[in-house]
């Protein structure tokens, strides 16, 4: 069964179509890259699937439940791990302290008033900012740490639900260049170790050819191919609406 | 200029503190007898309670120039309460308990005076309330230690009523603030006009929330109701707003107006030229009542101050006479001997004689009534009388019934 | 029929009155994104200027107009000295900071005005050619309502043409749909502001010098219309002139007609509207959503450290001190700090909902008051014990927060504190009117404390231990995983939901968790004073509340405590020392917000720094 299934997805906003009937699907474990020039509705079906936006039509099923129209907490429940384009943490508080509230929350227990956040969830905590390679911040305040490492902080807040899909909004935006390779590598990790699927958006063609599996292509609102990074890079349709602005693409970035 | 201002005010302050002092020093040789005053002196009630306060000053200034009470002088300890009751009955633990004074007086708005009353109560001190004018200060909620001095919102709208019932008027409609104070005075009135003519009906009523009316809507829903007389409550900006308003739309001719207080020069005279004619009132023709106490005390006061009194300034010059009087009578400041002279005490003031009746603890003090009439463009009151206060309570019956028994 | 049409002119007349002062409000609010408490005390200069202008030279019609646009125009420039000293600096403070700078000047203004025109109300003459009244379908409308009515239509052309066809309105327009693009466009942003600002003042101003034809100039005419304005702001949507002019309108003319049906309800009628309007349109008729930051990075809290040396030997000093106390000070002294460990509560429980949790409130007197009431009533209506009554008063500032709370968690930012206060002020009107119940103004009497802890020093220590523990509570509950998550939707909501966290839901748990905290707050202050009257529930308390709050220090847990002492001694002697004692307040409050931002332990820290 897929992780995620998205069947005949739509989202208008006035009268313009965002989003005009997108199905594709993700499998367990795999990496998929969402692609598509500016205004192709990539953010629109992004936010549809999280459940900031609710679709006007179709439906989104996660491992088979459906989930069309839940809020984005609801969705967390149903096991996706989520980062944003720009980077959401709690900067009022410290590294570990970041990953205990998201445990804690996956515990069920954000309304506890019972012992002090600070002593619980002390090792899982410890082996998430390990894995991200944050050990040395972990009692530093997320307001005084660099981009990169707030981006690796919400991968680790990401993974505390053990999330079977990361949904991953152009998780390198950014960054330096020769930061993101590691960004990515980390990524590779999570689904190598834990078994994870990726979603996400990306612009640095590098890193889509790089680490996705699998290729999804949107534009205005529409699938316009899918598959393998080969596949798409070798697919006349996509060179003819997209690909030209490859070289103008990663030059801006 | 402001910071002149400002300079002023703080050195005339210290001044006034240092002249009370040293007064109270050279007045006499044994320790004066302290008098706790609390009152709303800042904000909107200035223009209410700073002549109130001049009044007070006035009486106690004449007093320690005789020599003072029991051969001790009067000593004022006055707090602002920034009309906020809680911090009223802060200011009177403050008195008792750190300024040790040995009675407490004072009080403008009606759920002040209630709370410290209370307080005096729970506290066993004695409390002269000056001019809050609840009904309840007296009756639901008397108690032993609370005596009141000004005539109530019920002895004030029964005068009213009074008149009233010698109107031919049938149809009555009246406006009121929407708080207790509106809603007791109503019902004063309408309880009091009733029994004097069952044949009265009231048709119309509006409620506009305190310092809120809305005068235009107001004055065309009271028209609506085609009523032959109006009694009113409304006072200060609402009243301003009324009057006005009434005048434009012609809601006061060919009807008759009854209105509460309006005849004090608190609320009379900011109307100016535009004050109504004809309307029947309460209130403090200061410029002509006859007598010589009046007389004495209107030229202290004028000489004093450079102002002319207001119905306030009258209610703090009696407080201060009533405690001398109360002094005098139990010739301590025990509370319990303080207490028992103030039943039935009986004292001259410039309105004339005055008793503390001890069934209810108010005072006897009444209130002059008339008719409003401008005089060189001016209101004020004409064809007034002295209405007895003792004459507008209810029966003894009644107050016993009103008065829970200890 | 012609009784409504009538009516309904007068109720535009009264609209007319409403939308001038409130587009001012509105204009400003669009540019700086700061709401103006003061707008009301402009509206009240404007019509104590107007007073003496007409004094001047007011006899003829064009005298008059003269003194009203005079006033309007000084106004607008006591606006210019406003914004250029103060609000400049507080543009980029968090907005309950800008609320209550701006209620500062409030305070300040009072004292001032008292000072130069006094206490009296001040009625001007009517305005010469207008000072009648013409018949019409049998009923006389004032000339000076039509008058009105057409100045309004005046001024909202006028703002339109200034807005469409003027470099300066464009720029106005476009920095409230976008403060970014004007910034980035490379305008000076500060003469923009400016100008927007006086533009608003002379606004206010004109509003109230147009007042005095109708009513006198008179102290509480600032504090009167500022709530009103406010509720038109809101409804229309901020920012919006269409909006306020349109929302003007509409509580208007439901109050000239709400005065025939239900003479007695008007004023909680104008509050009903506005929950009405945001709960089914939360940034008003004519609003724009406002935009919501995916953190909020603008002014970081350090970590909470549980107990670092300094703060636990604060907290240890305070509880040692708070026992040991009545032991060596006298009578007087241990009801102050019975009021004091009673205001620390209070200002804890508000502290917690606005550090704790984002959630602007100018509204927490509601809680409080409630849980006042709470036990005066059960006192009254139920003769119960002191013990029983104090039970109840958390019971009922929690069922206050859980209804209020259900609506205002729904909104954000400037419009939560807006519905808080609305809320706060129902709850006082009902208070306030409702005489049969609540005992109106003349309060619940009586509800003294129980024999056994009549004595001060027996009251005190029960209020004490009490207050000291449900303080301590809140303390825990910010270290908790209730408190942390709290807070994580404070640092970034999108976040917290994306980790599962019912955001709203969670903020009203807080609201209610708060709003019982202030209320047992409430119900000792009831038996400490022995009365409960609705002044309990007014925005004044709020305010008290705030004050403290930033007093103390926003970012520490020991800051709302710091401020109770220090306010309710500063409020205690100053009111003995001098009569200015709300401009000091005054004062006071704006110091805080533009030099100590941090407050008294932000003062410690800054002192500590340096010295190390």
């Amino acid at each position: 069964m897929s992780v995620l299934a998205v069947e005949n997805l739509s989202k208008a906003f006035g009268g313009v179509q965002a989003v005009g009937g997108v199905s594709f699907a993700v499998a367990s474990g795999e990496r998929v890259a969402l692609i598509g020039p500016n205004g192709a509705g990539k953010t629109t079906l992004f936010n549809c699937i999280n459940g900031q936006l609710r679709p006007d039509g179709g439906r989104i099923r996660m491992s088979g439940q459906d989930v069309t129209g839940k809020t984005p907490h609801r969705i967390w429940r149903h096991g996706v791990g989520r980062t944003f384009q720009i980077t959401a943490t709690f900067t009022s508080m410290t590294v570990a302290e970041n990953i205990q509230v998201a445990l804690a929350s996956a515990d069920g227990a954000a309304t506890g008033l019972g012992r002090r956040l600070g002593t619980r969830y002390r090792a899982e905590a410890e082996a998430l900012i390990d894995l991200v390679g944050l050990a040395s911040r972990t009692e530093n305040s997320a307001a005084e740490l660099p981009y990169g490492d707030l981006k690796r902080l919400e991968l680790a807040v990401a993974m505390t639900n053990d999330p079977s899909l990361l949904l991953m909004d152009e998780p390198t935006a950014g960054m330096a260049a020769d930061a993101r390779g590691g960004m990515m590598d980390l990524v590779d990790v999570m689904v190598a170790e834990r078994g994870v699927a990726v979603l996400f958006t990306e612009h640095d063609m590098d890193v889509v050819f790089g680490h996705a599996d699998r290729v999804i292509v949107l534009d205005r609102g529409q699938v316009i191919a899918e598959g393998t990074p080969d596949e798409i890079r070798a697919d006349a349709r996509v060179r003819a609406v997209y690909l030209g602005t490859f070289d103008a693409q990663e030059a801006a970035v | 200029m402001l910071r002149m201002r400002i300079r002023t005010h703080i050195t005339a302050t210290v001044a006034a503190l240092l002249t009370l002092f040293s007064a109270s020093f050279a007045g006499a040789q044994q320790d004066p007898i302290r008098i706790g005053e609390i009152n709303s002196y800042t904000g909107p009630l200035a223009s209410f309670t700073v002549p109130y306060r001049n009044g007070w000053q006035l009486a106690v200034e004449e007093i320690n120039a005789k020599g003072g009470v029991l051969g001790r002088s009067l000593e004022v300890i006055s707090r602002d309460d920034g009309a906020k009751p809680a911090d009223a009955v802060k200011f009177a633990e403050e008195l008792v308990r750190r300024e040790k004074v040995d009675l407490i007086a004072g009080t403008f708005l009606s759920n002040i005076g209630l709370a410290v009353a209370d307080f005096a109560a729970r506290n066993k001190v004695l409390f002269v309330a000056s001019e809050p004018l609840s009904d309840a200060i007296v009756w639901e909620k008397g108690n032993d230690y609370t005596f009141r001095l000004r005539p109530s919102t019920y002895m004030q709208a029964a005068m009213l009523a009074e008149e009233a019932a010698k109107l031919p008027a049938k149809r009555w409609a009246t406006v009121a603030p929407n708080y207790e104070y509106g809603q007791s005075a109503v019902r004063a009135f309408q309880d009091v006009l009733k029994g004097l003519r069952p044949d009265v009906e009231f048709v119309g009523e509006q409620w506009p929330a305190l310092f809120k009316l809305d005068a235009g809507a107001t004055v065309q829903a009271l028209a609506l109701a085609k009523p032959d007389a109006i009694f009113n409550v409304t006072f200060s900006i609402d009243l301003a707003k009324f009057v006005r308003e009434g005048q434009l739309r012609g809601l006061f001719q060919d009807r008759h107006v009854v209105s509460l207080l309006t005849g004090e020069p608190e609320y009379l005279d900011p109307l100016k030229d535009e004050a109504p004619e004809g309307w029947i009132v309460t209130g403090y023709p200061w410029q002509g009542i006859e007598g010589t106490a009046h007389k004495a005390f209107l030229d202290a006061y004028r000489k004093r101050f450079n102002d002319y009194p207001r119905a306030g300034s009258i209610v703090g010059y009696n407080t201060i006479l009533t405690i001398a009087a109360m002094l005098e009578k139990a010739g301590s400041t025990d509370t319990d001997a303080m207490v028992a002279a103030m039943k039935d005490l009986q004292l001259d003031t410039p309105f004339g004689p005055i008793t503390y009746r001890s069934l209810d603890h108010q005072s006897t003090m009444g209130a002059y009534v008339g008719r409003t009439a401008k005089v060189d463009g001016k209101g004020v009151m004409v064809d007034f009388r002295y209405a007895n206060g003792a004459d507008y309570l209810p029966d003894d019956a009644t107050v016993r019934k009103l008065r829970p028994a200890k | 029929m012609s009784f409504i049409v009538v009516q309904a002119i007068t109720g535009l007349a009264s609209a007319a009155s409403l939308f001038l002062i409130a587009v001012g409000l509105s204009i400003v609010f669009g540019v700086t994104r700061v709401v103006n408490f003061a707008h009301g005390s402009l509206y009240m200069l404007g019509a104590y200027l107007a007073f003496s202008f007409v004094a001047a030279f007011g006899e003829s019609f064009l005298g008059y107009l003269a003194a009203i646009l005079l006033a309007a125009i000084v106004v607008g420039g006591v606006g210019a000295v406003m914004e250029t000293s103060l609000l400049r600096r507080i543009y980029r403070a968090p907005e309950l900071f800008q609320l209550l700078a701006t209620f500062g000047v409030v305070l300040v203004v009072q004292d001032l005005t008292r000072l130069i025109w006094g206490a009296d109300d001040l009625f001007a003459p009517r305005m010469p050619g207008l000072d009648g009244a013409i018949q019409f379908l049998g009923h006389a409308v004032p000339q000076y309502d039509l008058f009105l009515i057409a100045v309004a239509f005046v001024v909202l052309g006028a703002l339109w043409l200034l807005f469409r066809h003027t470099r300066f309105g464009v720029l106005v327009r476009a920095a409230t749909e976008d403060r970014e693009m004007v910034a980035a466009l490379g305008i000076d942003q500060r003469w923009l502001f400016t100008g927007a600002f006086i533009l608003g003042a002379a606004l206010a101003g004109l509003g109230g010098a147009l007042q005095i034809p109708r009513q006198a100039a008179s102290l509480s005419m600032d504090l009167n219309i500022i709530v009103d304005a406010f509720v038109v702001v809101v409804v229309g949507g901020m920012g919006s002139i269409m909006g306020a002019f349109v929302a003007a309108v509409l509580i208007s003319e439901l109050l000239a007609f709400g005065v025939v049906i239900f003479p007695e309800i008007t004023l909680v009628l104008i509050f009903m509207v506005m929950a009405v309007t945001l709960v089914l349109k939360p940034s008003g008729l004519f609003g724009r959503p406002e935009f919501t930051m995916a953190e909020d990075r603008r002014n970081p809290d350090p970590p909470l450290r549980a107990g670092d040396g300094l703060s636990r030997i604060f907290w240890w000093f305070l509880l040692v001190a708070g026992v040991a106390a009545p032991l060596v000070i006298g009578d007087f002294a241990v009801v102050v700090l019975t009021e004091i460990a009673i205001l620390a509560l209070f200002a804890a429980s508000l502290h917690f909902l606005l550090w704790g949790g984002g959630l602007i409130t100018f509204g927490h007197a509601a809680y409080f008051g409630l849980g006042a009431y709470g036990s005066g009533l059960a006192v009254f209506h139920l003769s119960l014990g002191m013990a029983p009554a104090l039970l109840l008063a958390p019971l009922a500032g929690a069922a206050g927060a859980l209804l209020f709370g259900w609506f205002c968690v729904r909104l954000s930012g400037i419009y939560m504190a807006m519905l808080t206060l609305a809320f706060a002020q129902m709850a006082w009107s009902a208070a306030f009117q409702w005489v049969g119940f609540t005992g109106g103004d003349n309060g619940i009497l009586g509800v003294w404390p129980s024999a056994w802890a009549s004595d001060p020093v027996v009251f005190y220590y029960l209020a004490f231990v009490v207050c000291a523990a449900v303080i301590w509570g809140l303390r825990h509950t910010v270290f908790s995983p209730f408190g942390y998550t709290l807070r994580a939707t404070r640092d970034s909501a999108l976040r917290a939901a994306a980790i599962g966290v019912d955001v709203t839901r969670h903020r009203w748990l807080a609201f209610t968790l708060a709003g019982a905290a202030a209320g047992v707050a409430g119900g000792f202050f009831a038996f400490a004073k022995g009365s409960v009257f609705p002044d309990v529930l007014f925005v004044s308390t709020s305010v008290d509340g705030l004050v403290m709050v930033l007093l103390g220090g926003l970012q520490s847990l020991a800051g709302p405590i710091l401020g109770a002492i220090v306010f309710t001694e500063i409020e205690t002697e100053l009111t003995r020392l001098t009569d200015l004692w709300q401009l000091f307040l005054g004062l006071l409050i704006i110091v805080l917000v533009v030099v100590l931002p941090h407050g008294l332990v932000g003062l410690s820290a800054l002192v500590r720094r340096r010295s190390s």
